[in-house]
């Protein structure tokens, strides 16, 4: 099966000029702990990743007003993502290797949707798939999400 | 036999007091490569955990900054186990909660110690009880120390 078949295709985002408190907003709200970043230009092209750990270390560590540091300044432009084509499995394989637990669904560098591991693990074919994933994956350190 | 905790545990641990602000925490967070931080008041009474997220979504999500003192924001509700339990009890509950470390305690809450599954690992083969927990759960011990923030 397909990513599309089974990401969420309406994701909340953030902008490189969102503040870190705007991003930390939907982190609390979502109960998430990564988002995507999108370019401010309304395109929705894809630009990066910010964890809620990427905030910490990055700008509280140093001071950094929250209020009005802006996420370009804080997040990972480097960043594992799939296409709408990607094979289930595929994707998988990736969060394993990764160790992440959510991907970006990019389609001709514009964000389209996410794909959560759990998305995977519902489709039960997946299942020893996603659940090496799984085994590979450590919520709470999410240092090396990206 | 089992060995107890104390013996497995990690007697020196970098604490943070409820009045350090959460730039300290944050600083100790990158400088040791962890994302919790044990809270004590005085007598290494363990008040409650500070974690990477809890920054986030308690002070950084509403506007509050580095100055926040961790007493407004830390999870006052800790797991704890008792420096007398084993291997056995701190992987049952490292399973049920989820988590990969556990602080130690004495009889009276003073906290002595922080153990991790790592740590437990060493114990001998896990890969039955551990179950849930090695799967979800492996988090290396730190050099732990006082704080120096």
């Amino acid at each position: 099966m397909k990513i599309r078949d089974l990401m969420t295709p309406d994701v909340e985002s953030c902008t490189t000029n969102d503040t870190l408190q705007q991003a930390a907003q939907i982190m609390e709200e979502l109960d998430v702990g990564i988002v995507p970043i999108v370019s401010n230009d309304g395109s929705q092209r894809l630009e990066g990743v910010m964890t809620d750990r990427d905030i910490v270390i990055r700008a509280v560590a140093k001071g950094m007003d929250v209020n009005s540091t802006k996420v370009s300044e804080c997040y990972t432009d480097q960043v594992v993502s799939v296409t709408p084509d990607t094979d289930a499995h595929e994707a998988s394989k990736l969060m394993a290797t990764h160790q992440v637990r959510r991907l970006p669904v990019v389609q001709d560098g514009r964000l389209v949707g996410i794909c959560a591991i759990g998305d995977l693990a519902v489709e039960g074919i997946h299942e020893d798939e996603a659940g090496y994933a799984l085994s590979e994956i450590s919520e709470p350190d999410r240092a090396d999400l990206h | 036999m089992k060995k107890s905790i104390r013996e497995l545990m990690t007697r020196d641990v970098v604490t943070l007091k409820p009045e350090h602000t959460i730039q300290d925490a944050a600083k100790l967070m990158l400088d040791l490569n962890v994302g919790v931080i044990p809270v004590c008041v005085q007598n290494n009474h363990l008040q409650g955990m500070i974690t990477d997220r809890d920054i986030v979504v308690r002070a950084v999500s509403k506007g509050m900054n580095g100055q926040t003192k961790i007493g407004d924001c830390m999870s006052g509700k800790v797991v704890t186990i008792e420096e007398r339990s084993n291997s056995e009890e701190a992987l049952q509950l490292m399973a049920e909660h989820q988590i990969r470390r556990l602080p130690v305690v004495d009889d009276q809450n003073r906290m002595v110690g922080i153990v991790s599954i790592g740590d437990l690992a060493e114990e001998g083969p896990l890969e039955d009880e551990a179950g849930v927990a090695l799967h979800e759960i492996s988090y290396p011990a730190r050099p732990l120390g006082e704080a120096q923030v």
